[in-house]
Parts: C-alpha cells; sequence; structure tokens
C-alpha cells in the first residue's frame, strides 16, 4: 500500500524522476558494454577472420571454427577437461577446507581478530601476483624453496610444476580460495542461534552430533552460496596460470581462459578465439544457473519479507 | 580441569601454526623486499639479515609509479561510476513495483558472472579500430561495467532494510522522487555505498585479463606491471617482492579493514 502512494506521487509529482528514468542509465550502459559484445562474439564465432591473414578475407564459415577447434592444439576437450578439473576440485576442496578452518576458529582464543585477518589474506591478493610468490619463491627450479628443501631432505629435487602442474596449480588456487569458503561459512556460524546449542548441550548431545544436526543444517545454504558462487568465480581463472605454468608443461595446465588468450594473441584467429570464448561462457552458464536461482530467489524473498 | 586447559593452548598454539604456515608466501615476500639481490638468491631464506631500503628504492623509481597512477585513476573512477550509476537503479528496483522488477534482478545477477573473455575479443578489435586500445578511457568504462551489476545488487538490498514507515512518512510530508532519493534515501546508503566500493575496488585493482589484453604501456596498470617488470629481471627475488609487496599491500589493507563488507558484498547482500 505504501508502495502503491510512493509510485503514484513519483508519476506524477511535477518534478518527479521516472522511476524507468532511475534504471535506464545503468542497464542501458551494461547492454552496450557487456551484452552487445557478447552478441558480436556469437558472431565472430561463426565467421573466418585472422589478423595475420588479411588476404583470407572474412567470410561466414558456419560452424568450422568450432569444429576446428577439435583439431588445434591444444583442443578443445583438453581445455575443457583442465577447466573442470581445476574448478571442480579448487572449489570442492577449498569449501572443506574453509568449513574446518572455520569451525577450528569458532571459539574464543587470545589473538582470534588477529587470525581470522592472517587466514583471509591470500583471497586479497590480487591472483596473478598469488601466481608469481609461489611460482618464484617456492616451485621455481633455481630460485624455489621447494627443489633446494627436498633435495636437502631427500636428495631428489622435486619439481612441482613439471611433475605435477595441475595439481599444482590447483593446490595454489586452493590456497587462495581457502579464505573465501571460510569468510561465507564463518558468518553462517555466526548467524546460528546460540541458544539452540545450548538447549541441545542441556538435553545431553554430544559435540558431534551438534555438528551433524544442528550446525551443518543450519549452513546448508551457505554451503550451497560457496560452491556455486565459487564456482562462476573460479571458471574464468586466467591469472594464476599464466603466472606459474602459462599452461604447460605442453598443454597440461591449460584452460578455457588460456586458450582464448593463445588464439588471439599467439595465432590471431579472432574466429577461432571467438568459438573457444562461447565455450566457456556455454560452461559458466550451465554452472551459473544455479547459482542465479539460488541468490536471485534470496534476494527477491527479502523484497517479499519487508 | 588442567588436562582441558592444557589441550585448550595445545589447539590455540595449533591455531598459530597454521596460520602461519598460510601466510608464510607473503612473510617471505615481504622479507625479500628489504633484502638486497645477492641475499634474496641464498638458499635456504635468510630470515635474519641485514634490512635495507636499496630495492624498494629501486622499484619505486623503475616504472612503479606509473602502475599506481593508471590503477588509482582507473579503479577510482570507474567505482564512482559504478556507484553514480547504480544508486538510482538500485532505488528504483528496491522502492517501485517494475512489470519485470524479478526479472531485471536476475539479468543482472547473470551479467555479474559474464566471464571477461566472452566479450573481450570484439572490444579488443573495436578499441584497436578507433585507436583507444591501451587508453586509460577504455579501461574505466569497462571497470564500470565489470563493477556495476555487483554494486546495483549490494545498495538493492541495502536499501531493501530501511523501514518502509520512513519513506511513507516523507511521502505524506509531499516530498518528491527526488527529494526522497536525495535527502532520505541518500543518506541512509553510506553504509551499503561503503561495501560496494570496497567490492569494487578489490575486483578492478586485482583485475588482469583486460588489463593485459587491452593495456600496454600508457595505461599499464600494477598487475600488468608486475608481470612486465618479472620478465624483464628474470632471476631477481628481491625486486620481484619488492614490487609484488607494494603493489599488493593497498588492497589487503583495505580487505583487512572491511572484512564485513567482504561478505556481505559478495554475496550481494543475501547474506549479512
Amino acid at each position: 500500500m505504501g508502495l502503491d502512494r510512493v509510485k503514484s506521487q513519483a508519476t506524477h509529482g511535477r518534478s518527479a524522476m521516472r522511476p524507468r528514468g532511475l534504471l535506464f542509465p545503468a542497464l542501458g550502459f551494461l547492454v552496450s558494454i557487456t551484452q552487445v559484445p557478447f552478441l558480436v562474439t556469437l558472431y565472430l564465432s561463426v565467421h573466418h577472420w585472422n589478423l595475420l591473414k588479411p588476404q583470407d578475407g572474412r567470410g561466414f564459415v558456419g560452424l568450422q571454427n568450432f569444429a576446428d577447434l577439435t583439431t588445434v592444439q591444444p583442443n578443445v576437450f583438453l581445455s575443457v577437461k583442465n577447466t573442470l578439473a581445476l574448478t571442480v576440485s579448487t572449489v570442492l576442496c577449498s569449501t572443506l577446507m574453509g568449513f574446518l578452518v572455520a569451525i577450528w576458529l569458532n571459539h574464543n582464543f587470545r589473538g582470534r581478530a588477529f587470525v581470522r585477518t592472517i587466514v583471509i589474506t591470500p583471497m586479497l591478493i590480487m591472483p596473478v601476483i598469488v601466481g608469481e610468490i609461489w611460482g618464484r619463491l617456492f616451485l621455481d627450479p633455481g630460485s624455489g624453496v621447494i627443489p633446494w628443501l627436498t633435495n636437502r631432505a631427500f636428495g631428489h629435487r622435486l619439481l612441482p610444476m613439471s611433475q605435477f602442474p595441475m595439481a599444482t596449480v590447483i593446490f595454489i588456487s586452493v590456497w587462495e580460495w581457502t579464505p573465501f569458503a571460510y569468510l561465507i561459512l564463518t558468518s553462517g556460524l555466526n548467524a546460528l542461534d546460540k541458544s539452540t546449542i545450548e538447549a541441545a548441550k542441556v538435553d545431553g548431545a554430544r559435540p558431534r552430533q551438534i555438528l551433524r544436526f544442528i550446525t551443518i543444517p543450519h549452513l546448508a545454504n551457505y554451503f550451497n552460496i560457496t560452491l556455486l558462487l565459487g564456482t562462476v568465480l573460479i571458471l574464468p581463472t586466467f591469472g594464476v596460470i599464466y603466472a606459474t605454468t602459462a599452461g604447460g608443461p605442453g598443454y597440461a595446465t591449460t584452460n578455457l581462459s588460456l586458450a582464448v588468450y593463445q588464439q588471439l594473441f599467439l595465432k590471431y584467429s579472432v574466429g577461432g578465439a571467438s568459438a573457444l570464448a562461447l565455450v566457456n561462457v556455454v560452461l559458466v552458464i550451465a554452472a551459473m544457473t544455479g547459482l542465479v536461482k539460488l541468490l536471485g530467489n534470496l534476494l527477491v524473498r527479502n523484497e517479499v519479507m519487508t | 580441569m588442567k588436562l582441558k586447559k592444557f589441550r585448550g593452548s595445545l589447539n590455540t598454539t595449533a591455531i598459530y601454526i597454521y596460520a602461519l604456515f598460510v601466510i608464510s608466501p607473503v612473510i617471505l615476500t615481504v622479507l625479500n623486499a628489504f633484502k638486497t639481490d645477492v641475499d634474496s638468491l641464498s638458499m635456504p631464506p635468510k630470515l635474519i639479515f641485514k634490512p635495507t631500503l636499496v630495492t624498494l628504492n629501486g622499484t619505486v623509481h623503475s616504472g612503479y609509479f606509473a602502475g599506481l597512477t593508471n590503477s588509482l585513476i582507473i579503479v577510482l573512477t570507474s567505482t564512482l561510476l559504478a556507484i553514480v550509476l547504480a544508486t538510482p537503479a538500485a532505488f528504483g528496483l528496491a522502492f517501485f513495483k517494475y512489470k519485470r522488477s524479478r526479472q531485471t534482478i536476475f539479468w543482472i545477477l547473470s551479467t555479474a558472472f559474464m566471464p571477461s573473455v566472452g566479450v573481450v575479443i570484439p572490444i579488443y578489435l573495436v578499441l584497436n579500430q578507433i585507436g583507444l586500445l591501451d587508453s586509460r578511457i577504455s579501461m574505466i568504462l569497462l571497470y564500470t561495467a565489470m563493477s556495476l551489476p555487483l554494486s546495483v545488487l549490494i545498495l538493492r538490498s541495502f536499501y531493501m532494510d530501511i523501514p518502509r514507515e520512513i519513506i511513507e512518512a516523507a511521502t505524506v510530508d509531499g516530498s518528491s522522487t527526488r527529494q526522497l532519493f536525495f535527502k532520505i534515501v541518500g543518506p541512509l546508503s553510506i553504509p551499503g555505498i561503503t561495501t560496494a566500493a570496497v567490492l569494487a575496488i578489490i575486483f578492478a585493482w586485482n583485475e588482469f585479463l583486460f588489463a593485459l589484453m587491452l593495456t600496454s604501456s600508457n595505461a599499464q596498470t600494477l598487475p600488468v606491471f608486475i608481470v612486465s617488470s618479472v620478465t624483464s629481471m628474470s632471476t631477481n627475488l628481491s625486486s620481484f617482492s619488492a614490487a609484488a609487496l607494494l603493489a599488493a599491500l593497498p588492497i589487503v589493507i583495505l580487505g583487512w579493514v572491511s572484512q564485513k563488507a567482504l561478505v556481505e558484498g559478495l554475496t550481494m547482500g543475501a547474506i549479512k
């Protein structure tokens, strides 16, 4: 009712801003900078266009660019596989780690605020620096601590970036993303009603039972948000890989983002890069559907409640 | 009782060790930044050494300020623009009923997570064509678009928390929408704007893909500066560490002091 009054005031008042006028600048800007280029990407993906071969022209080639993706190096199946391996492992491991740390730190101890501040630091550092720090200070065959340490301890130089490239990239990503899961799950723990737990304790529930039957069910939505938001944020990973393995050795750690970059800046194939970019977008949209539904409903429900 | 206390302090010690383990790459970077080149290359890493400002000083004079200036101008201007565009939209979505409010919110949410590679190719081609590659203005517009969806949703959920009675009272008193917006909702939106701005600044400061593909020397931001200076000093650990420290520190501090905003912002106010 109040809303209706606000609305009529807005539409009939003399100096009133038109409500549509409120939305237009933001939506217009978003459409022109995100939607239009995306449609152009669609257009480019079915055209031949190589910046190095202008004499070839820019003809319509149908799905040829997509067909070519299965034969070029790295082929699209490998980049999709790498993208999924990196995303799924990172999301699962960092959510589990974040949960364990959140539970572990969820009591009063000396220096708690300080420790919390320390453990969220990795997510604040720019990913390309995260990659460079790990790559140069820890993994590099010449200057890295790990090859030196393993040689000292076992007489064998461990070179993670060439021996287990994907596991290494996943490890670094987990280091970077665990704080993200920790933060969201901690805010879930903070929202948990303490009196419920007290009551359960009075009824003789053991800590494990409290965790199993009260804490974890309470965190369900927080887990969903962590998993879904983590997925859409980690799928387009670029900086960490660029700074550590650069997609190698061979194409062992080339994910879709990196493959698009290589197609455009090493092969100058606009058509090929666009086709690859679309594959990436399709993956993200698939992952995003769940997230948009969950968050969208949470956001819209807030509206209904007020 | 004694045993319990002992286990408690053992647990706390374990927590400290874990925190130290998590932060050790950062500690090593900070230490390296205060070493000479020779000191930084010794194995095992020297933990006790004579600290020097020579390396940090060298970094500051090697193009860091150009990168810092670009980053500051691009990040702050785009954040400001995003907030200016987002505030009226969030205000509209929170206080008025549109035919497609729900769909609009869902659409904004989905643009928030569009991967940059899906749009960067045409943007690269167009900027190349019109000679705006490697310019601050194109980076500002791009980062504004990147921050806008999240800002709208964050601000909208802050507005949803403003008691409706305040709005109703103002309307009864005859305030126009414009007055409502500037006199009443505006001052109340400071915490929402802060949260949205913190998130926008962190994301834009750390953004790498657009910056790498679309800038080279004139508009080079700090992440690209790091990468390009790293390749030019292949084995020089201390210079790299100094550059990394100077580039990451402002945002790390911002994140430290605004931990609450991080959670609210990342989840667009769905979680408080």
